[in-house]
């Protein structure tokens, strides 16, 4: 299975670390608790730490639920809805036999600030991003829902490539004045 | 960690605590809290334990607005920490529910 990498768009970067979760571990595991207890302790995140723990969980999910597990989003509309879409969730979860997501995390320093990039890649189909200029996918109204809209909202840069497989998130962690 | 549900039939209000990370593992937890109460009472999410949140547990306070079912009636989330108050608030949310 071709592999889009996660690694960093930082030609330098301070540190950073890459993980990957294969379907099997899938069903059972949320690995951003953890995952924003390690940056927390190397990084000392501070102020940030609910604003990247929400970034990871935006992006992870989005990568579990519409990358690899197809669901429907609309169906979170209703009360019924969105109680189906998580046992949609965990129906399909638990018959997953194959697929991964990987999760790329960079430190590093710019002129300006440093920043952390968090990517977040899967294994799925991908969704159609013609059409859509990145820069300006925060105002893209298709493309913004509500978890989407709140990583824009947090982050310096959101976009997606390899044919939407892939998402990269830069956050500022410390603007130099 | 977890969801507590207090109904004080005094004051007619439910008070939900939220211990920890409100996100969409949360969701079952969250609609036991308020479904088998009425929808004319008041609501309060007690958020002082909250640490964060994610947009499924935006849709759930959707949701729970929802059951209220009256506009006028807002759920009142109280004792927000920085973070879920600035999320409530890039989700606009400060025009649906009292924010304190």
């Amino acid at each position: 299975m071709a592999s889009p990498e996660v690694m960093t768009q930082a030609a330098d970067y301070d540190w950073r670390m890459e993980l990957e979760f294969h379907a099997s571990s899938l069903w059972d595991m949320d690995p951003v608790p953890a995952l924003t207890q390690i940056l927390d302790q190397i990084q000392g995140l501070g102020e940030h730490r609910a604003n990247i723990s929400t970034i990871l969980t935006e992006l992870f999910c989005n990568a579990v639920d519409h990358g690899l597990l197809e669901l429907d989003s609309a169906l979170k509309d209703s009360a019924e809805g969105f109680a189906e879409y998580y046992a949609q969730r965990e129906r399909r979860l638990a018959a997953l036999a194959q697929g991964w997501v990987r999760i790329g995390l960079t430190v590093y320093t710019d002129t300006d600030a440093r920043l952390i990039e968090i990517c977040v890649a899967d294994s799925g189909r991908g969704f159609d991003t013609a059409g859509l200029r990145n820069s300006r996918l925060c105002e893209h109204e298709r493309y913004a829902g509500r978890g989407l809209g709140l990583v824009c909202h947090l982050c310096r840069e959101l976009r997606f490539d390899a044919h939407g497989t892939r998402a990269s998130a830069v956050y500022e962690l410390q603007r130099f004045t | 960690m977890g969801i507590t549900s207090t109904y004080d039939a005094n004051a007619g209000q439910v008070t939900i605590q939220i211990d920890g990370r409100f996100d969409y593992t949360t969701h079952k937890a969250f609609r036991e809290a308020y479904q088998d109460h009425e929808p004319g009472i008041q609501y309060e999410i007690d958020a002082s334990k909250m640490e964060f949140m994610d947009s499924s547990a935006l849709g759930m306070l959707l949701l729970l607005r929802e059951h209220v079912g009256d506009p006028e009636r807002k759920v009142r989330i109280v004792n927000c920490q920085d973070s879920v108050r600035e999320t409530l608030k890039l989700a606009n949310f400060d025009r649906l529910f009292e924010i304190t």
